[in-house]
Order: C-alpha cells, then structure tokens, then sequence
C-alpha cells in the first residue's frame, strides 16, 4: 500500500514538473512543426495533381517521435540529477525503484502526446487535403497502437540511459545517437531484406540488337542465418518503425510484442543498476 | 590570440569529447573501406574513388553521418567553455571577446576539417586496390573535378562550424547546444532530401512532362537553399551532382561571414555572469 502511494505522490509531482516544462512544450511543438510542414508540402503536390494518400503522411510520427524524444527524455530525466531531484526524492523515502518507474511513465506519457502533437494536426488539415484513408479505419487504429508502443519502448530505452548517466550533455547525445541510429538500421534492414532471390528475366537493346538476359540468383539477397539476424534486427523499437510504416495495412503482432519485450528488459536492467548507483 | 589557439588546441587534443569523435570517424571510416572491400570480393560493386572519397560527406546521397560526429564535438567541447567558466577568465586576463570567438571558431574549423581529411587520407589509401580491381579505373572524372568536390565540401566544413559556434554562442550552454546541433542536422538533412524530389520534380515539369506553376522560380528557390546549407553541399558534393559547383564556394564564405558576424554580435552583448 505504502509502495504504490509512493509512487502515486512521485507521478504527481513528475506529472506538475512535465506541464512546466520548456522541453515538453518544445517537443510537442516541434512535432507539430512537423506535421504542419508535412501538410505544406503534400498541399502544394495535391494542388499539382498529384493524388497523397493520408495514411502515407499520418504514419511519418513513428519515424520522428523516436528522434525528437530522445532529446526530451535526456533533457527532463537529466534535469532531476542537475536540480538534485532525485537525492531529494530519495532522502523523503521513495525508493530507488518507485523514482524509476515514475520517471519512466511521465516520460512514455510526453510520448503518446507528441505523437499526439502530430496526429491531431494532421488528422484536422489533412482530411480537407488529402481525403479519407484508404486502408480501413481498424488497421490506422491498429498500426497507432503499435507506434505508441514501440515509442513507449524508445522511451523506456532513454530513460534507462538517462538515469544511469548523471551528465546531460553526454545522456542527450547518446540518446539521440541511439535514435539515429536505430533509424538507418532499420532503413537498410528495409532494403537489404527487399532484395528478391532472384533478378527476373528481362529484354533490353544494346547497340541495336535485342539481348536477352535469363533470370539469375540475386547477388544482393540476404540468405540462412544472416536474414533471421537481419530479421531479428528490423524488429527491434526504433528499426521497426520503418518496418511499421511498410506493413501499415496489417501491422504483424509481433512487433508490439517485441517492444514491450525490450521495454521491460530495458527497465528491469535500468532499475537494478540505478538500485546500486552511487548518487553522490 | 596566439596564446588563446594554443590553449584552445592542447584543450581540444585532451578532451575525451575529441576523442570519441576521433574513434567515431575511423569507424565510419572502417565501415566504408569494408564494405568497399566486400563490393570487391563479391562482384556487386562498379564504382570508382570518387564515390569512395566523397562518402565522407554523406552516406549513400542521403545520411551526413560525419556531421553527425562532428556536431556535437564542437558544441561539447565549446560548450564546456560556459560550464567551466573559462571564458570569463579569458576575459579576466585581457583577451578581447572577438579574439576569444575568433580562435575558438578557428580550432572548430581546423579539428572539423582535420576529421574530414583524415576520412579522406584513410579511406583513399584503404580503397585504391579494391577500386582498381572492382572497376580497373581510379576515377571516372577529371581529377580536377574530383580536387574541386572535396575544397568545396572542406569550405562547407569550416562554414557548418561557424553556424555550431553561432549556435553555442547564442544558447550559451553545453546540452541544449549538443541537443540543437543534431536535431539541426537531421532536420536540415531531410529539408535537402525534400528540396531534392522537389527539384526532380520541377526539372521534369519543366522538360514538359507536366505542367508546374511557376517552376523557374521555384526551381531558383530550392536550389538556392541546398546551395547555401552547408548540409546541401555535402549532399550534392557526396551524390557526385552539383550543377552549380562554382557558387558553392562563395555561398559558404557567406555564410561563413554572416554566422561569425552575427555569432560575435551576440557574444560582445552576452552576459557572461
């Protein structure tokens, strides 16, 4: 009883501290900017013809959320070590565990709302723009399910980062190196395992003579074991956004599963090393 | 001023911050010579140097990963002048305000211009016999073009550190710095991906594929921008596709000029505390 009312004070005063935060208000501002130049954009192509379904500009979240969080966790954890928070907390009688826990569920809140941020947005100009979706409603529900997931996963993982480094710069950096980085892996996991087995057959003229070329192996294929590491790989939070926006239309189970995986992996190695941190 | 460089290179040489950018950029560094390796051992690759040269700025057209290392190295290493109050006690000891902007921003420009031609020296010493194997030629345009590409990108360089140093000026602290410095390139990476299909898009328009609306215009507008951002320019520089190689240059003095004025601007009236 004494734990969880710990925890509930804790989230309260986190809670108090997040709406008077200039980095929560810069991060749902910033995803807002960016849905709004997503939308300048697609106007001034539909306005040429050229026909944008809503759901290809309504998924992009995943892909930014991951990025512009990672700046906000540091930023919104770090600050607790920098104002001496966390000591505070401690020396009152919270413990280790519930100052985790509370930092990490205000930090998956900032999350959904600036996915949020974005959606609302989106959704309030981009109908008038560019028209219903043309996937059924339950698979946009479904696939934003997922990208809150896998966000809350990403925050998870910054969070752990956050509170087991006690320096600002270095926690923001490494955070928004991991975003980064997760990112392009998932971009080249995307088009390492895109590559078909084979190259079809196909005709083509070269000097003025029809060639032929037979169909042959594809030399770029991912094969055996090195595709189910690939594989494995594309699946991971922050990789998977990129996997989420290709499968839109029918998210695999999986994916969420996976990242509420590596959520409580991430926080259970995050708790047991901060129960043991020395917080000078 | 002379003793300020020195401070600022010995202080720069010790930082851990220089180091891990250092052990960051032979990785990248490391990561093309092998992949241009495995290119060579499969058969997959017809490149030539100037590919292999050029990725030093942008990864596969897109990514400016070297950026990426070399921004927050500069805002770390130039923000920790504001967390540990040496600036004020250059002042103290009689260095003017613009000598002590002048020789931090000539140490950025040199350590981010020294990560790049370290790139270079590595990645081409590395990548010649792969290359001549793969393609039995070095370079496929004229290496005077190929000297052209990298003094433009290097210029780009120096003027991407004077906008960090602008940056660090005018928000005078270490993690805010960093933070901007990488949001800063990702989104101005994606500002040039858009200007990009915009410009394909308009350049086909214009070929009479379809009609655009007021496509010169637009056109002048999107290449303005990519010339201008020193992200732009690597980009152009690392897609080996830069109509207009020879504005590069003197877009990047501009810009050079403008950041440091306005950057020495803001630091003559900052308050120090």
């Amino acid at each position: 009883m004494g734990g969880k009312l710990s925890v509930n004070l804790l989230l309260k005063a986190n809670f108090f501290r997040l709406w008077r935060s200039v980095s929560f208000w810069a991060t749902l501002a910033v995803m807002a900017a960016v849905s709004l130049l997503e939308l300048a954009l697609t106007a001034g192509a539909v306005r040429q013809g050229v026909p944008v379904p809503l759901e290809n500009r309504y998924g992009i979240f995943v892909l930014v959320s991951s990025v512009v969080l990672s700046a906000f966790c540091s930023l919104y954890v770090g600050a607790e070590y920098s104002d001496g928070a966390v000591r505070n907390k401690l020396t009152v009688g919270h413990s280790r565990a519930a100052v985790y826990l509370a930092n990490l569920m205000v930090c998956a809140a900032a999350g959904v709302l600036a996915c949020l941020a974005y959606i609302l947005p989106m959704l309030a100009f981009g109908i008038p723009i560019m028209g219903m979706f043309t996937i059924p409603l339950a698979s946009i529900l479904w696939f934003t399910l997922c990208g809150f997931i896998m966000t809350g996963a990403m925050c998870a993982l910054y969070t752990m980062i956050a509170m087991l480094n006690q320096n600002k710069a270095v926690v923001a950096v490494i955070c928004i190196f991991a975003a980064y980085f997760l990112l392009f892996l998932g971009i080249y996991m995307n088009s390492r395992l895109a590559e078909p087995l084979m190259i079809p057959a196909r005709e083509y003229v070269e000097n003025g003579q029809i060639v032929v070329q037979e169909a042959m192996p594809n030399a770029g294929y991912v094969p055996g074991a090195k595709r189910k590491v690939f594989e494995i790989l594309y699946d991971l939070p922050g990789c998977q956004a990129v996997e989420l926006l290709s499968e839109m239309k029918a998210c695999p189970v999986r994916l969420p599963l996976v990242s509420l995986l590596a959520a409580a992996f991430s926080t259970a190695a995050g708790m047991a090393v901060f129960r043991k941190k020395d917080l000078k | 001023m002379r003793n300020l460089l020195h401070a600022n290179l010995c202080r720069l040489v010790r930082s851990r911050v220089f180091l891990f950018a250092l052990l960051a950029e032979l990785a990248y560094t490391a990561l093309v010579v092998l992949v241009c390796w495995d290119h060579y051992a499969t058969g997959t690759g017809r490149y030539t140097m100037e590919s292999v040269l050029t990725a030093g700025y942008g990864l596969m057209g897109y990514l400016p990963v070297p950026t990426l290392i070399i921004a927050p190295m500069l805002s770390v290493y130039l923000g920790t002048d504001y967390s540990g109050n040496t600036l004020r006690n250059k002042l103290i000891v009689g260095h003017t305000r613009s000598a002590v902007y002048l020789a931090d921003l000539l140490i950025c420009v040199l350590a981010s211009v020294a990560l790049d031609v370290l790139y270079l020296a590595l990645a081409g010493a590395l990548c010649v016999y792969p290359v001549w194997g793969m393609s039995g030629v070095l370079l496929r345009v004229p290496v005077g073009q190929m000297l052209a590409w990298i003094a433009v990108a290097l210029l780009a360089r120096a003027a991407y550190a004077a906008l960090v140093k602008l940056l660090v000026t005018a928000l005078g602290n270490k993690t805010a710095a960093s933070i901007a410095a990488l949001l800063l390139v990702a989104a101005a990476a994606l500002v040039c991906a858009s200007a990009f299909s915009e410009i394909q898009y308009i350049e086909r328009g214009l070929a009479g594929e379809y009609p655009v609306e007021n496509g010169e215009a637009r056109l002048a507008f999107w290449r303005a921008l990519v010339d201008t951002l020193p992200t732009g320019q690597y980009i152009q520089v690392s897609r080996l596709d830069t109509p207009h190689l020879w504005r590069m240059p003197l877009l990047s003095l501009a810009v050079m000029a403008a950041g440091t004025g306005t950057g020495l601007a803001v630091f003559r009236r900052k308050d120090l505390k």
